[in-house]
């Protein structure tokens, strides 16, 4: 398969540095974009290749750049800045694509956050990068500064009256960095609680300016939708969601490791990239695209792995890095650990997620220590409705009850008889007292 | 107290990449904590100084982040991953391994004041679980004997 965005990745991730890079046609897109194209032409290009988001949520990147308020027509209405933000907080658990992108090759990354500034009309794009990824930041900073350099970055770039500056914003922890409404109060400089939508950041984003946060696989494909065309990109996926993924295993496979495929490929075939699960074992679950996606069974091996494929079999594609377990999983554990996780994680903003998930994360621990109680199922299948989608202020608790809720579904069974059997049944004052013990 | 010029100049350069320098926040409390191990009461109100925002505002922001220290922490710092896919390869096993050996809970620094030990949300190492960082670098793979072989490299 043509590898795209990978292709000038080595093993050792040693990068192309920008002599290198130039000579293997880069940012030949970006002098293309603004030497012969409008910004929104741009746009029009991306959406018309139907680029969807990688960083989890799948949202169509060109209509995300649609929402951008232009002021081609009244130039002096243009607000003191348009930002471009790339969401490089990669703090979904198993998930280890987006920084073997940075560290791989970070000048086809600056390019794509240049090309993508100037689609949206942006002067100052920042990198949000979790603080662990520190070798990100020196080679990113490095590409930074070659680009400046040859005059990619800066002011009047080619003599277009193009102003752009890119910017790297190092963070310091806590998962819900990742949401992009908190991202933008990351970024500002105070605690990372999540926004209400609307207003979306296309019409008040980071400084209340307008603003565009697109995740760092997603950015990195639009230098190659510039130079082959939304045809060719379209091509590159098997089924109706067009382009290659950065596809990912970890946990209980033989081989774990990252990989670019056409998206669209099959779980079984990605698995089998992966050497299949380790020991020859069986598999039980997979949660396809990190922590927060609903897993999927042994049911599911013809599934594609793209966003209607993932999406039919009750799922979502998330990030596109499997988190492999294998038939001797505790399911229980499983749950425990990942929920741990998420109640740790919540900003604390809305009651339902800074109270519930705890409450669902000592459930958890109770059943895993032979200390449930009966009703504790139903229990977490009320959490899973409570802590669902509208009842929170923003998608992280509905995320950590995709997981749960796949798992009370296909491993119902297992979780039931963790409760011990001596305690099979209680009365409304046992079943309240019971509560009052959570 | 006041900080040190480098750090001061240090901040002052991160205040000029912001359309509201007081965004500067959390580079601010990195660079004290950089020069200083952890950022102490003092050094927080002399930051938030340095940035023009109340102490109040910065220590809203210092006790969100996990990076931030807001307690003296040993020479190096160790940050185990117990996220998911360290999980099911062997995370907890290399837990109860480092806090024997260290002969330390998560959050308490050894006599020696050379570790401190602490949990960490998915290091983006998946593929060379079980993994944790010391300092800025990355470790997997781990076992009982590569463990011990790591920490002999942080004196």
């Amino acid at each position: 398969m043509e590898k795209v965005l990978t292709k000038n990745i080595r093993d050792d991730r040693e990068p192309m540095w920008i002599a290198d890079y130039e000579k293997a046609d880069g940012w030949q897109a970006y002098k293309k974009a603004l030497q012969e194209m409008k910004p929104t032409e741009v746009a029009e290009l991306v959406k018309a290749a139907g680029l969807r988001g990688r960083g989890g949520a799948g949202f169509p990147t060109g209509v995300k750049w649609g929402f951008m308020p232009r002021f081609d027509e009244q130039p002096e209405k243009r607000p003191t800045h348009i930002y471009m933000v790339a969401n490089a907080d990669e703090m979904e658990p198993g998930t280890f694509k987006d920084r073997l992108l940075m560290e791989g090759d970070p000048h086809q990354f600056i390019e794509a956050m240049a090309i993508s500034s100037y689609a949206i009309g942006a002067d100052i794009a920042y990198v949000f990068i979790r603080g662990e990824y520190t070798e990100c930041q020196r080679k990113l900073q490095r590409a930074i500064d070659e680009a400046t350099e040859a005059g990619y970055l800066g002011e009047d770039i080619f003599g277009t009256g193009y102003n752009l500056k890119i910017y790297l914003h190092m963070s310091a922890g806590r998962y819900i960095c990742g949401e992009e409404t908190a991202l933008l109060s990351a970024l500002e400089g105070r605690r990372a609680v999540p926004r209400h939508k609307p207003p979306f950041p296309a019409a008040s984003g980071l400084f209340g300016q307008p603003t565009t946060v697109n995740n760092v696989e997603t950015l990195c494909n639009v230098p190659h939708i510039i130079n082959h065309g939304a045809d060719w990109y379209k091509t590159l996926g098997l089924h109706k969601d067009g382009g290659t993924k950065i596809f990912g295993a970890s946990g209980h496979v033989a081989r774990p490791g990252l990989v670019e495929l056409p998206l669209g490929t099959k779980l079984s075939e990605v698995l089998d990239y992966f050497g299949g699960v380790r020991g020859g074992k069986r598999l039980k679950a997979v949660l396809p695209g990190g922590g927060s996606t609903p897993m999927l069974t042994e049911q599911h091996l013809d599934t594609p792995l793209d966003y209607e494929g993932v999406g039919a079999v009750g799922s979502r594609l998330g990030t596109g890095t499997l988190v492999v377990m294998d038939e001797s999983t505790s399911m229980v554990g499983v749950l425990k650990n990942l929920e741990h996780f998420y109640a740790q994680e919540s900003c604390g903003w809305c009651t339902p997620c800074r109270d519930g998930l705890p409450w669902v994360e000592r459930m958890l621990a109770d059943l895993e220590a032979g200390k449930g109680q009966p009703g504790d199922i139903e229990l977490l299948d009320l959490h899973v409705k409570l802590l669902g989608p509208g009842k929170t202020f923003c998608a992280h608790a509905p995320g950590a009850m995709g997981p749960l809720e796949s798992a009370l579904l296909y491993f119902r069974d297992e979780l039931a008889a963790l409760i011990p059997a001596e305690a099979t049944t209680l009365d409304s004052t046992q079943a309240a007292n019971a509560v009052s013990h959570h | 107290m006041k900080l040190s010029d480098t750090e001061i100049e240090a901040i002052r350069h991160e205040m000029t990449l912001y359309e509201d320098s007081g965004a500067a926040t959390i580079e601010a409390l990195k660079i004290v904590q950089e020069h200083r191990g952890w950022v102490s009461d003092d050094a927080l109100k002399a930051a938030a100084v340095v940035v023009g925002v109340t102490p109040t505002q910065m220590e809203a922001v210092a006790t969100f982040y996990n990076l931030i220290f807001r307690q003296p922490v040993g020479r190096h710092v160790i940050m185990i991953c117990d996220s998911i896919s360290c999980y099911l390869t062997g995370y907890e096993q290399i837990l109860a391994y480092l806090k024997k050996t260290l002969e330390i809970e998560f959050g308490q620094t050894t006599l020696d004041n050379r570790f401190t030990l602490l949990p960490i949300c998915c290091l983006g190492n998946c593929d060379n679980g079980p993994a944790m960082r010391i300092n800025s670098d990355y470790h997997g793979r781990l076992t009982p004997e590569r463990v011990d072989a790591i920490l002999a490299e942080y004196t």
